[in-house]
């Protein structure tokens, strides 16, 4: 770990961000709007495809994809300049640990998803109910990203060494 | 005679401020719920702006509407208690500072532009719902609300900032 945090402070990119001060808080900002985007339109489509509100045509809710992942682009350029501007903080942390698994799940889920549902959701009936793989991967993705929330926020309070 | 004591005074000084601050998570806990409260909030408004805007032509704006709102109030009220519980323990602090001040005031100027988009074109809502573009005074309420609500969120991040530590 000493090893990790070395090098990441020893970076370009380490050093832009502590050098400008401004970098930070315009990054936390912009890592709100990426969460509120991922998360609001996460919710349609995890809901839709846990089969809540049926009257919306599944296919439509999923229209709202490029939008899961324009948020979570400005979450990932973001988080790493968090993580670069203090690695000694982050790579100990243990809430920042748990948020890192989480992704990583919920990216598994995000995977299992594009192999299970995508090819055949246009065969499905538009206002029909769905099938408990749907069911389970939506439910899955709620709750890994709000876990991610929860232990995003956690990471001041939780075990720096 | 009775000295008049700021009403933001006496908050810091009931259970609910003594519960929060001596709770080891307490703080941290109301941050959350804050946190989930106005991504939902703000995440549900962005999705129907985002289709008044264009995006999405498919789905169609009332029933999408209906189906947000719910989660926008549940959002707003979880933000709203949360919130308020973060301002009562530290009170005083807060209401002196100027980019509280603004979030506040563009928290007002985000329901006003609500409502008057809810009670103006929203009404006609059935000649416009699918498959076609949304009327201007839609399009122009989308943008206004994105602007206020970002700012809101901006306001609300940047306090940590421009405020006390």
């Amino acid at each position: 770990m000493e090893t990790i945090i070395a090098w990441a402070s020893s970076t370009a990119l380490s050093i832009w961000v502590v050098d400008n001060m401004w970098v930070w808080p315009i990054a936390e900002t912009l890592h709100f709007f990426g969460l509120s985007l991922l998360l609001g339109s996460l919710l349609l489509i995890d809901m839709r495809m846990i089969g809540w509100f049926k009257r919306i045509d599944i296919r439509a809710t999923h229209a709202l994809l490029p939008l899961v992942f324009i948020g979570f682009a400005i979450n990932l350029a973001t988080g790493i300049l968090f993580y670069f501007g203090d690695p000694g903080r982050y790579t100990i942390n243990i809430a920042f640990h748990i948020k890192m698994i989480l992704i990583v799940l919920a990216g598994l889920n995000a995977l299992l998803y594009y192999w299970k549902i995508d090819p055949v959701i246009s065969t499905w009936e538009a206002h029909g109910n769905t099938p408990l793989i749907a069911k389970a991967i939506g439910a899955s993705s709620l709750a890994f990203w709000f876990g991610v929330l929860i232990f995003g926020r956690l990471i001041p309070y939780m075990g720096t060494g | 005679m009775l000295t008049a004591i700021p009403l933001w005074q006496i908050m810091t000084e009931t259970p609910l401020t003594a519960l929060i601050l001596e709770t080891r998570y307490g703080y941290p806990a109301m941050e959350i719920l804050h946190i989930f409260g106005f991504v939902l909030m703000a995440g549900s408004i962005a999705m129907l702006d985002f289709r008044l805007l264009g995006f999405g032509p498919k789905l169609p704006v009332k029933v999408l509407a209906n189906y947000l709102l719910p989660w926008t109030w549940f959002g707003f009220a979880m933000s709203l208690v949360a919130g308020g519980t973060l301002f009562v323990v530290k009170a005083p602090e807060w209401i002196i500072l100027p980019i509280f001040q603004l979030k506040m005031a563009l928290v007002m100027l985000g329901c006003i532009n609500a409502a008057i988009f809810h009670y103006g074109v929203y009404r006609h809502i059935n000649q416009w719902s699918i498959d076609t573009a949304a009327p201007w005074q839609a399009k122009t309420s989308a943008i206004f609300s994105l602007l206020i609500w970002a700012t809101v969120l901006a306001c609300g991040r940047l306090l940590a900032y421009f405020g006390f530590g």
